[in-house]
């Protein structure tokens, strides 16, 4: 397992999208900072994510948020899209200790 | 009569365009080294590296470098030792007046 | 007295990712330096040029003027310093309408072996 980790805004780069594209079905992906963005569920056109991530995550892939970035920017867990699991910073590590490498998409 | 080369930290050139062979000499002789036709032919040989590749090469790639350049016979760590003691790639890329080598080991 | 068990450098396999064009960051420069050094240490290295990476790749490439190494002559010694498996996804060269003659090196590879490459590799560094 694949633990990929976006911390751009998917609002302003395609660092999510280029992420996504790339994942595997066994792969996890996590969501911080700036990156949290991408998770929100209301996003349209170009910026929405939605469909690509529903894709994934059914075919397998697991999909996480950091809580903590996201209570920093106000984003509340039903804004975002209920595929992802809200993870606190021992989730992180717990993940980041059970992936066989870590991709940083930055 | 030497002239006063601009060093670095390292003792190696500061400006690589202020490399002569006097200056390789001047170079050589603060590594003990008395300059030979063998010698020069390494100076070259690294001074067209640099060229080619914008790098100081460490021990490795010099080795397969000079192999391609050179042959086999003289892409050994061992005849490099010999010419540039005790390290070849520090001290041959000094005498070259390229920088020191990153990731010399 | 037991042998110490050596670790075959094959089971150590590094993989260098390369995202970001170069010259604007620094970025692509210290990924090569890195490849380089890992190469010159006898690591087991891969490289991917992916995404902006691709940039990296297109010759002739003359930064004089700017004042920097030239990152395209730096990349062409990764072969000399050992680190022989360079890889570029086929997806970010078809985005930016490059083909396998605008670049200098490497073998081009689909998503499906990108993802392989990724899922086997003991440690990504990512530039």
């Amino acid at each position: 397992m694949l633990l990929h980790t976006v911390n751009k805004s998917a609002f302003n780069s395609g660092t999510l999208g280029d992420c996504l594209r790339v994942v595997a079905e066994n792969d996890a992906v996590l969501l911080f900072e700036n990156g949290v963005y991408g998770a929100l569920d209301n996003s349209h056109g170009k910026f929405s994510h939605r469909e690509h991530i529903q894709k994934l995550s059914a075919s397998g892939t697991r999909f996480y948020i950091l809580q903590a970035d996201c209570e920093a920017r106000g984003l509340d867990a039903s804004a975002l899209l209920p595929i992802f699991t809200m993870i606190n910073d021992a989730d992180f590590v717990t993940l980041a200790v059970e992936a066989s490498a870590i991709q940083s998409w930055y | 009569m030497d002239t006063v080369l601009t060093l670095d930290s390292d003792g190696h050139l500061a400006h690589l365009s202020d490399w002569s062979e006097q200056a390789a000499e001047q170079l050589a002789a603060s590594e003990n080294i008395l300059l030979s036709d063998a010698h020069w032919e390494i100076i070259y040989v690294l001074k067209e590296f640099h060229q080619r590749f914008a790098l100081s090469p460490p021990m490795r790639p010099l080795v397969r470098y000079v192999a391609q350049q050179l042959g086999k016979e003289k892409g050994r760590s061992i005849y490099l030792m010999q010419l540039f003691p005790p390290s070849p790639a520090r001290v041959a890329s000094k005498i070259a007046g390229l920088p020191r080598p990153e990731n010399c080991l | 007295m037991d042998k110490p068990a050596i670790e075959k450098p094959e089971d150590r396999a590094i993989l260098l990712v390369f995202r970001h064009a170069p010259y604007g960051n620094a970025l692509a420069r210290e990924g090569l330096e890195a490849a380089l050094a890992c190469g010159a240490m006898g690591a087991t290295t891969n490289v991917l040029y992916i995404n902006e990476g691709v940039w990296q790749l297109v010759e002739p490439q003359d930064s004089h003027a700017i004042d920097c190494k030239n990152q395209a002559a730096m990349a062409s010694a990764l072969p000399l310093y050992g680190v022989e498996a360079i890889w570029i996804d086929e997806d970010s060269l078809k985005q930016r309408n490059l083909t396998s003659t605008d670049i200098n090196a490497g073998k081009i590879i689909d998503r499906t072996q990108v993802q392989a490459l990724l899922a086997t590799s003991q440690a990504i560094l990512s530039f």
